[in-house]
């Protein structure tokens, strides 16, 4: 996934930011509203981790706006402000989740991926496709009872693929996925990563859509 | 603690009885004063009658006239010889009665009796004092002559007559006192009450202020000795106001301030220990992210009770909570590794009335909750049981009994449990003694039973309103 990470705490972002990249999403740290306005405007992100007490504002004021166009992007709050009350104006803002800081960075993770579920339609962590077992929660793959390790980018590009089962996901969707901004993109970066993870998990479990990018088929009628 | 409605009535009814004293006292010698004028006036306007009467009575026979007049004869007429032969008519009744009250005696130049009437001590009918007014042997005694200073009368009125007319004005006087008192008490006492209204509006407009009302007080239509109290009370008001907003305002800033670097300091340890082959060194970035872990927990609990000593967390009217009991406990389950354990029970209605505010209820539950799960066997169900009926909530872990005297202890501060700690976490010894804090300020009762009530083992926290 690509996640929008709006922390002023540059430590803190910054150990955030490695959490989520180990976990395989690229993530673009903002200190302010200001920079999140910007990188929301030029890039589609799919979750947005926002802190609530910002240099030039509170970030719900940015949650606001993005439910008022109708932009449905995952949102968790990541704050410090622990009271009940702080919890529920967040949410009925339209925040998906709400964190309070300090967090265990496992638990974060646990909530992006819940949360990322949810979105794709299939909030069970637990999937089957194939003769694959995916635990999207710990991030497990087995075939035939065996574990298959999976490098974070290759996991990245698995799970984009699996958060829209049976649906064609675009090559730029899923360089997204791959890349922080400021990385240096080659234009067969996705190809070469498909091919690894087709190797690992089987050729025939990623199909290859010509001309518009990938997808994993459920073997449910879709 | 002394009333000042008593103490006014007190002091207005005692002022009107002293006065009513004073009054009585003042008009007794006023009355006394006149009556001896009006007496003595009479007195010698019957002097000067007597004497007129009897100045053209022979000299030569001394006449006595006493009380003793013929029965049935009340009118008759003692006729009076004149010089010029005409005679003076005198009712035997007028002079009887003169008699009776007082005594005289007549005489001529020489000092001879002439007539004489009434009592007289001997020794006024011996002498016969110089003229005018005088007090002899108990007797107001006049004297006068006429004009040719041939017959001198004394006439003389026994001084106990006064004294009686005296005696009983001031007698009546005195005699109003005991139903003027407490007519007195009386009426000063609903003139003070009515009077001490605004006080009491006053006092019912400052018992409504507490800690989420804070508002000034309506200083209109107010008296104007109550006004300063009231501008003095708004101005502690305001003070008071800022001085719990300020509170507010730091306590949330430095939750800020102090949970951003602790979740920096933890996350930055956490990657370390990711990045860290297994080896001394993880082992050491370990036990960092735990104490920093410990450190998130007490600086959290400091700050609930920093919170809960505002006494910010109390609402004007008691409302129903449970929609914050039941997110908190999703809240709970979203974590994953309380996901089974955490059982909500709501046997009737979902509602549980309190005047806490929903930070309130959210921080006692919580740490009630935390509580149960810590100091429970791992993997054992931790009951939540919100009991409308009896507006009850009660908290149930399994585990190990808390002896009776540990479990008087366990709402003190930075008291810790010792028995059933099955995780190995150590709490601050805060957790209790915040949701105590709360509970008080609200009339929440906290009862902490082990064995929990119908069981033989575990622990039972139980919140009900007073």
């Amino acid at each position: 996934m690509r996640i929008l990470l709006v922390e002023d705490n540059q430590q803190l972002g910054d150990a955030v930011r490695e959490q989520m990249l180990s976990d395989g999403h690229a993530t673009d740290l903002m200190l302010s509203l200001a920079e999140a306005r910007a990188c929301l405007s030029t890039t589609d992100y799919d979750l947005i981790l926002l802190d609530m007490m910002l240099p030039d504002g509170k970030g719900i004021l940015l949650l606001q706006q993005l439910r008022q166009r109708e932009d449905r992007t995952p949102v968790i709050i990541l704050t410090a402000l622990d009271q009940i009350s702080d919890r529920i104006t967040g949410l009925n803002a339209g925040a998906d989740d709400y964190l309070v800081k300090p967090f265990d960075l496992a638990e974060l993770s646990a909530r992006v991926g819940a949360v990322a579920r949810r979105y794709s339609g299939n909030p069970n962590p637990a999937l089957a496709v194939g003769d694959l077992r995916i635990d999207l929660s710990n991030r497990q793959v087995r075939r035939n009872g065996r574990n298959i390790d999976l490098t974070p980018r290759e996991w990245a590009l698995l799970e984009a693929l699996l958060q829209r089962l049976d649906a064609t996901v675009s090559k730029s969707r899923l360089e997204n996925c791959l890349y922080d901004f400021g990385a240096e993109v080659e234009s067969n970066t996705v190809e070469v990563h498909i091919s690894r993870l087709r190797k690992k998990i089987g050729r025939e479990q990623i199909q290859t859509v010509r001309g518009i990018g990938y997808r994993i088929a459920s073997g449910h009628p879709a | 603690m002394t009333s000042l409605q008593v103490r006014l009535g007190a002091s207005l009814a005692l002022g009107i009885t002293c006065l009513w004293l004073i009054a009585s006292l003042v008009s007794g010698l006023v009355i006394s004063h006149e009556l001896g004028e009006a007496a003595d006036s009479a007195l010698r306007v019957t002097a000067q009658q007597l004497l007129t009467i009897t100045k053209q009575a022979p000299l030569a026979e001394p006449l006595a006239i006493d009380r003793q007049a013929p029965s049935g004869t009340d009118d008759a007429v003692v006729q009076i010889a004149q010089t010029d032969g005409e005679v003076t008519p005198l009712r035997l009744h007028q002079l009887a009665e003169i008699s009776s009250l007082l005594g005289f005696v007549i005489r001529n130049a020489e000092g001879h009796v002439l007539f004489s009437g009434g009592s007289l001590p001997a020794s006024l009918l011996e002498t016969m004092p110089a003229t005018g007014f005088g007090m002899i042997e108990g007797h107001r005694v006049y004297v006068e002559s006429t004009a040719d200073q041939q017959r001198w009368i004394l006439i003389a009125e026994p001084s106990h007559h006064r004294d009686e007319i005296n005696h009983g004005a001031i007698r009546v006087l005195l005699l109003i006192l005991p139903l003027l008192v407490p007519l007195s008490l009386l009426v000063v006492w609903w003139l003070v009450r009515r009077s001490m209204r605004p006080v009491r509006d006053v006092q019912l407009q400052i018992e409504s202020r507490g800690g989420n009302d804070l508002t000034a007080l309506q200083t209109t239509e107010m008296p104007r000795e109550l006004a300063p109290i009231a501008e003095s009370v708004n101005h502690l008001l305001g003070r008071l106001a800022r001085t719990l907003e300020s509170e507010r305002n730091f306590t949330t800033n430095s939750a800020h301030e102090l949970r951003t670097p602790i979740a920096s300091a933890l996350a930055q340890t956490q990657r370390q220990i990711a990045s860290l082959p297994e080896g001394p060194e993880k082992v050491r970035a370990g036990r960092i992210e735990q104490t920093l872990q410990e450190l998130s927990r007490t600086s959290e609990k400091l700050m609930q009770l920093a919170r809960a000593e505002s006494g910010s967390m109390v609402r004007e009217k008691a409302d129903n909570v449970y929609p914050v009991i039941d997110y908190l406990l999703g809240e709970f389950k979203s974590l994953q590794r309380e996901e089974s354990r955490l059982q909500l029970h709501c046997p009737d209605e979902e509602r549980f009335d309190t005047l806490l505010d929903f930070d309130g209820v959210a921080i006692l539950l919580r740490n009630l909750i935390d509580n149960a799960l810590k100091y429970s066997k791992p993997g054992t169900p931790v009951d939540v049981v919100v009991d409308s009926v009896n507006n009850q909530i009660r908290v149930i872990n399994q585990g190990e009994l808390v002896p009776p005297e540990e479990l008087a202890q366990l709402k003190e501060r930075f008291k810790r449990g010792t028995k059933g700690q099955s995780s190995g976490a150590t709490g601050a010894g805060l957790g209790l003694a915040i949701a105590e804090t709360i509970a008080r300020q609200a009339g929440i009762i906290i009862e902490l039973h082990s064995p929990a009530r119908g069981r033989n083992d575990g622990f039972e926290a139980s919140l009900s309103t007073a």
